[in-house]
């Protein structure tokens, strides 16, 4: 019989409540587990891999690369990055706004643009109100205020 | 199901990347709108996809902080010439403040001299628009950078014995650039300087002295010199006296931020009539649409046969007609045409 080194000692209150189990049988799972904890590794019989060396070739058979499901969970996700990246792209107004749709429509400006008859005129033409207004946005303005 | 949360952030990532991008004049720069732009592109405005990530410097205006500050503002006149405008700006940090003219160099002339009487005066009336619309303030990230290309110019620069750094900020539509000089520490924004679209200086400001521990003692602080209350809509035309009509086109990256009635008939009478005033942003500068009512309402004549003055005062553009009874007023640093056409828009029923 093979000699095992001495296994740690078990601390008092573990071997206590082990002691108090008194003839509780330990499963044989339990057994196994010990028992495989201790075993060294052992070459197994040439009559045991002959039988299973078949089932070992056949798990170990290369597979293809590319699965059907891989490449369509990658292409999903492809499309949802690319996706989210074009609508992401789009960092527009609301269309819905009136004032700054409109904005972004230089046909629209032009049109405003052939109404009404302009002139170009100098400060003093300009109504109190407006000149005021000017200088309060920072012009060199001589208005009443 | 594991796989649901991994697609929702592939999904989520671009737009992460984009509300954390920006563009610089590199490489990752959007391509402007309108092949009349003088940044035409294929693109609209907004990000290019895949932009690389550019922090925008913060910066906050002077009247935030407490402080004094003597400043130079620099202007160009209708001729083409400069004036020059030495004011002290005092601000107690808890939003009150006062900017007082202290010198002024008229065109033509060789320095600053003290300011005569009207223009006191008029500064003394002035301050609190000069304060909130002449002078730039940071709106939205979102509208800084639809509406500007950013670049950091590089080194560093002193000023008012400050270290600052400079940034160049170019309008992606093609009205102009402004180069901004931020203080490091305070992210305090200390100058700027205004171009128009071909590249010609509007306006300055230029911070030549600052003290952040002023004696406050004695400061007439700023108060409107008539009521000023917002405009909610309807409900206010009985106090304003009119309807004021609305806009149907704004230059590009405008959008309207405030409305307010300026009740000047509270203290003038009807010698100055009330007054509407729509103010537009598009993250750094303003424009302004004044309309003032008059006897009798309605649309009037026919937009076609309307006489529209136009008046490029240098540091200042306005358009101006009236509409029916009213007369309105568009004023801003944008191209006369897009002033022009916002005008425009306002006789549109």
């Amino acid at each position: 019989m093979e000699r095992h080194p001495e296994p740690a000692a078990l601390p008092k209150s573990l071997e206590e409540s082990l002691r108090r189990l008194g003839g509780v049988q330990a499963p044989e799972e339990l057994w196994h587990r010990v028992a495989l904890s201790i075993s060294k590794p052992a070459e197994a019989p040439d009559e045991l891999w002959r039988r299973v060396e078949p089932e070992v070739r056949a798990v170990a058979r290369p597979r293809p690369i590319l699965r059907f499901r891989r490449v369509a969970a990658a292409a999903a996700a492809v499309a949802v990055f690319a996706l989210g990246f074009l609508l992401a792209g789009r960092d527009r107004p609301s269309p819905t706004d009136p004032v700054f749709a409109y904005a972004e429509r230089p046909e629209l400006r032009d049109r405003f643009l052939e109404q009404g008859i302009a002139i170009q005129v100098g400060e003093e033409q300009l109504s109190p109100t407006a000149r005021m207004l000017a200088g309060a946005r920072g012009a060199a303005t001589e208005g009443s205020l | 199901m594991r796989r649901v949360p991994v697609l929702i952030a592939l999904f989520l990532a671009p737009w992460l990347g984009s509300c954390l991008g920006g563009s610089s004049s590199g490489a990752g720069a959007a391509a402007a709108p309108g092949a009349e732009n003088a940044l035409a592109g294929q693109g609209g405005p907004g990000l290019a996809a895949g932009a690389a990530a550019h922090h925008l410097p913060t910066f906050r205006a002077p009247e935030e902080f407490l402080l004094e500050a003597e400043r130079l503002y620099r202007v160009r006149d209708a001729a083409g010439a400069y004036e020059v405008f030495r004011e002290v700006l005092r601000a107690d940090g808890q939003g009150q403040f006062a900017l007082e003219l202290t010198g002024h160099q008229p065109a033509g002339a060789a320095a600053i001299g003290p300011p005569s009487l009207d223009w006191q005066a008029r500064y003394e009336f002035r301050q609190r628009f000069l304060v909130h619309f002449r002078d730039l303030h940071r709106g939205s990230e979102e509208s800084l950078r639809r509406n500007y290309v950013w670049e950091e110019l590089p080194g560093s620069v002193t000023m008012a014995g400050r270290s600052c750094s400079r940034h160049l900020v170019t309008n992606r539509y093609g009205y102009g650039s402004i180069e901004l000089t931020i203080d490091d520490q305070l992210e305090l924004l200390l100058g700027w300087v205004v171009r128009d679209e071909t590249g010609q200086e509007l306006s300055s400001l230029e911070t030549t002295a600052l003290n952040l521990a002023p004696n406050l003692t004695g400061v007439t602080w700023s108060a409107p010199a008539a009521p000023i209350q917002p405009y909610r809509g309807p409900i206010d035309d009985p106090v304003l006296g009119f309807t004021p009509l609305s806009l149907h086109y704004a230059p590009a990256g405008y959008f309207p931020t405030e409305e307010r009635m300026v009740l000047t008939e509270q203290v003038f009478g009807t010698s100055i009539r009330n007054f509407h005033v729509e103010v537009l942003h598009d993250g750094l500068q303003t424009i302004l649409i004044g309309q003032q009512g008059g006897n009798g309402t309605g649309p009037g004549g026919p937009i076609q046969k309307t006489i529209i003055k136009l008046s490029d005062l240098g540091g200042v553009r306005v358009v101006e007609g009236p509409i029916g009874a009213r007369q309105v007023c568009v004023l801003g640093t944008a191209p006369m045409q897009e002033l022009r056409a916002t005008w425009n828009s306002t006789s549109q029923f």
